[in-house]
């Protein structure tokens, strides 16, 4: 049973078995996740790729150089360790080269994500897909908790002070990011979703020195906080600018890929979950358009 | 209206699971709304403000599990809870308890099926052909369902296959049937006399199931994989099941069916038919048949049926002719119903064989045809997300797929198109294939119902369904449900575009 990458995240200790699914085994130790994943799924900070999914076990054990459960021992070297902080800048691209990227992305998140999914934030015509009373308080509900969180982002972004943030900026925002946070279908809700997508853009943006966008990451990340295990996880490794390799293979694209190539990583991303992909992306290339637009 | 909700603690169900259940429940019959989400503050303040934030959810946990349904009495609740705790049983049993004693590799599956003679592979590309290999040298049967096989892994794996006298059926195979089995993709078929050899997955799928709603049976239908009939490959296994039919007992009559093999290829497919004592029917789609030969899957299957029973194929082909004659009358009612400017086809198609003939057929009615698989006179369409002209697409496509599930299991994508298609003010006729059986969507009508329903205000949507009354979905109940919608259900794929192209021809916009 082969180990193909682990995390830099995951740190040694005993895990016991939090939830199992079809493609990834979640563990945890109480307070932090690990996750067994095939490699469909692919590398993560947390994850640790294995090619079979074992399907017994209920505890985990990590070690400096080893994961092992009562049937199982997958041994690792340092080159196996999957390295996730988000290391690009946008001053790597050409900027029309770039933004023709990102409409392209848009382009096929607006065509082909799952219809239940946010990317009606791309293209309203979405909307007609949710069509029961429940449905359409959450779209109302996203578009104007959307519309509030980037409404402080065009005045607050270039003004952001991290020693004093303005506070009218701020509360938009944290109201905006409170009306998203656990709203949505799916077992990590779309809000949440579209949120790591966001934190993810800030850190590209700030990465990139064209936004001091310090203090909204901190605004939007404790606004955010969840009490789900798996939420809290993966929007903790997002205000980090900790990414999957699926995320950082379509931001590599981005900034240097053909069509054709970011159609492939958009499409890679698509299939994570029912939406929970669909609706990161969309989060992530609002998040960026909006930061690099004058 | 009466509203009921519970709450599953600590219960964890991936997003799939938790979304496919919201969608059944609030498509079954008497319930109004319903919600499948986790019980966080912001979805409990949407569930109150729908109206279905009911006493027992409010004091729910983030990592709780609410189910909330609004139905016409307490009978379709209870149903409808009953229905949402067998959904949520059967994905527990799949991740969970059934995984428990999967075998982990070859070695263990032989330990536990040693009498297994088969082996379905479904792994991705890069480790399928190590897969295989063991496999062949395990004395098995290959049924290679996974893709981005190497080309040369192909060969070398079926040069081996050959030598050791078993059948490798792929890669990229989503279809057999074998000795009565199912395998992967495939319809409830009758057992019968007729055996198939096919490069087309689609196209077995076709002429399988025609085959049996005309009372008739399979034998075997074995699938070789489309480039097994490219010159690289050379049709090696189209070669060894074709020997493999006509050494079998069982089987009377043989049905090939493939786009046009590469030259060298037709010529030793050619002569090995020449060898065989049994009737042969073959349909290389694309491809000018002789006279009193099949031009179409559904004239194939007719021919070969007419031939199991003993009677002249021509006969079964002048029965379709008069079929097609009727056809015409029906297209010139449906054109006449159509606005000015309407005059464009656009297929929506999840098989690539039906796109494939759907292109061969439409190429020889109206001009200027856009594909983004394109095959003979089809001409390759730029940008597959806007049509142009008459357009049909191959959905299966990897631009299309990539990332997510094939049309056949997933209908949002084709759901989707389909609307922007209607919305097309030139566009006059949609054709939909709807496959059925084991592997596919499970309730087809339903999922395209309200698309289908939308469509068919504006302009004319014709679907053929592609299986059996014995397939889980039911062919006749599907058929049923989509004429409801609005739809016109033909008997065939080939019907279906002949059907369009007569409607298109109509309108004005003739070849």
């Amino acid at each position: 049973m082969e180990l193909t990458s682990i995390g830099d995240e995951v740190k040694p200790g005993r895990y016991r078995l939090h939830s199992r699914f079809r493609r990834a085994v979640n563990f945890t130790d109480g307070r932090r996740l690990v996750t067994l994943v095939t490699p469909e799924v692919g590398a993560g900070p947390l994850n640790i790729v294995v090619r079979d999914l074992p399907r017994q076990g209920s505890a985990l054990r990590v070690g400096r150089y080893s994961v092992s459960n009562a049937h199982h021992r997958w041994a690792f070297t340092s080159e196996q360790t999957y390295r996730s902080p988000l290391s690009y800048s946008l001053k790597e691209a050409r900027p029309a080269f770039f933004r023709k990227n990102l409409r392209v992305m848009e382009r096929i998140l607006a065509g082909e994500a799952h219809p239940k999914s946010l990317a009606f934030l791309l293209d309203p015509q979405r909307t007609t897909g949710f069509s029961t009373t429940l449905e359409q308080s959450f779209v109302r509900r996203v578009q104007e908790g959307v519309a509030k969180m980037f409404r402080g982002m065009a005045r607050g972004i270039r003004s952001d002070d991290p020693g004093s943030p303005p506070r009218a900026v701020a509360a938009t925002v944290v109201a905006g990011v409170r009306l998203l946070s656990g709203c949505g279908f799916g077992l990590t809700p779309s809000g949440d979703d579209f949120i790591a997508g966001h934190l993810i853009g800030l850190n590209l943006l700030q990465a990139s020195g064209l936004r001091d966008c310090r203090a909204r990451i901190g605004w939007v990340y404790h606004a955010a906080r969840s009490s789900n295990l798996l939420t809290r996880t993966f929007l903790r490794l997002a205000r980090e600018g900790r990414v999957t390799g699926k995320q950082k293979d379509l931001v590599e694209t981005l900034l240097d890929g053909d069509e054709e190539r970011v159609g492939s990583r958009v499409r890679d991303l698509l299939g994570t979950g029912a939406t929970s992909g669909a609706d990161l992306a969309t989060g992530f290339v609002v998040t960026v358009q909006r930061g690099i637009s004058r | 209206m009466t509203i009921k909700g519970q709450i599953r603690k600590g219960a964890y169900f991936d997003s799939v699971t938790l979304m496919r259940v919201g969608r059944e429940l609030s498509g079954l019959n008497g319930v109004s709304d319903a919600a499948v989400v986790m019980g966080t503050k912001s979805n409990k303040a949407i569930l109150a403000s729908s109206g279905l934030l009911v006493d027992a959810l409010k004091h729910a946990a983030d990592t709780d599990l609410l189910i909330a349904v609004k139905a016409d009495n307490e009978k379709k609740l209870t149903s409808a809870f009953a229905k949402v705790d067998e959904m949520l049983r059967s994905s527990t049993r799949k991740t969970e308890t059934a995984g428990e004693d999967r075998p982990g590799g070859l070695e263990d599956a032989l330990r536990v099926l040693p009498g297994a003679n088969t082996a379905l592979i479904s792994v991705a590309g890069r480790y399928a052909g190590g897969e295989a290999l063991k496999a062949l040298q395990n004395g098995l049967h290959v049924m290679l369902f996974s893709d981005n096989v190497p080309l040369e892994t192909e060969i070398e794996l079926k040069q081996l296959a050959r030598k050791k006298g078993l059948l490798v059926m792929g890669p990229g195979a989503g279809t057999a049937i074998i000795n009565g089995v199912p395998l992967a993709f495939a319809n409830v078929v009758k057992r019968g006399t007729i055996g198939v050899v096919a490069a087309a997955g689609t196209g077995l799928q076709e002429v399988t199931s025609i085959i049996t709603n005309q009372g008739e049976g399979i034998s075997q239908a074995i699938g070789t994989g489309g480039r097994d009939v490219k010159k690289s490959v050379g049709g090696i296994m189209f070669l060894e099941a074709m020997k493999a039919l006509a050494a079998d007992p069982g089987t009377k009559v043989i049905l090939l069916v493939s786009k046009p093999p590469d030259p060298p290829v037709l010529r030793r497919i050619a002569a090995a038919a020449r060898a065989i004592r049994k009737p042969i029917v073959q349909l290389f789609l694309g491809a000018k048949p002789k006279a009193g030969q099949p031009a179409t899957l559904e004239e194939a299957a007719h021919v070969a049926v007419a031939l199991a029973r003993g009677e002249e194929p021509a006969t079964a082909l002048q029965r379709l002719a008069a079929r097609d004659a009727d056809i015409a009358k029906l297209a010139k009612r449906q054109a006449a119903r159509r606005k000015r400017g309407q005059r464009y086809i656009r297929g929506l198609f999840s098989g690539g064989t039906f796109c494939a003939e759907a292109q061969v057929i439409l190429s020889e009615m109206v001009s200027g045809l856009f594909c983004n698989a394109p095959t003979g006179r089809g001409r390759r369409l730029k940008d597959p997300l806007k049509s142009r002209k008459h357009t049909v697409l191959d959905l299966g496509e990897e631009e299309f797929t990539q990332g997510r599930p094939h049309p056949m299991i997933d209908y949002s994508l084709r759901n989707k198109r389909l609307l922007e298609e209607a919305a097309d003010r030139q566009t006059a006729v949609i054709l939909l294939d709807v496959v059925i059986g084991y592997g596919s969507n499970m309730s087809p009508a339903e999922e395209l119902r309200d698309a289908v329903r939308a469509a068919s205000r504006k302009v004319c949507v014709i679907c053929s369904v592609t299986g059996t009354a014995q397939d889980p979905q039911k062919a006749g109940r599907v058929a049923e449900r989509l004429k409801k919608a609005g739809a016109m259900v033909m008997p065939s794929n080939a019907a279906a575009c002949k059907l369009a192209g007569e409607i298109a021809r109509d309108l004005g916009h003739a070849h």
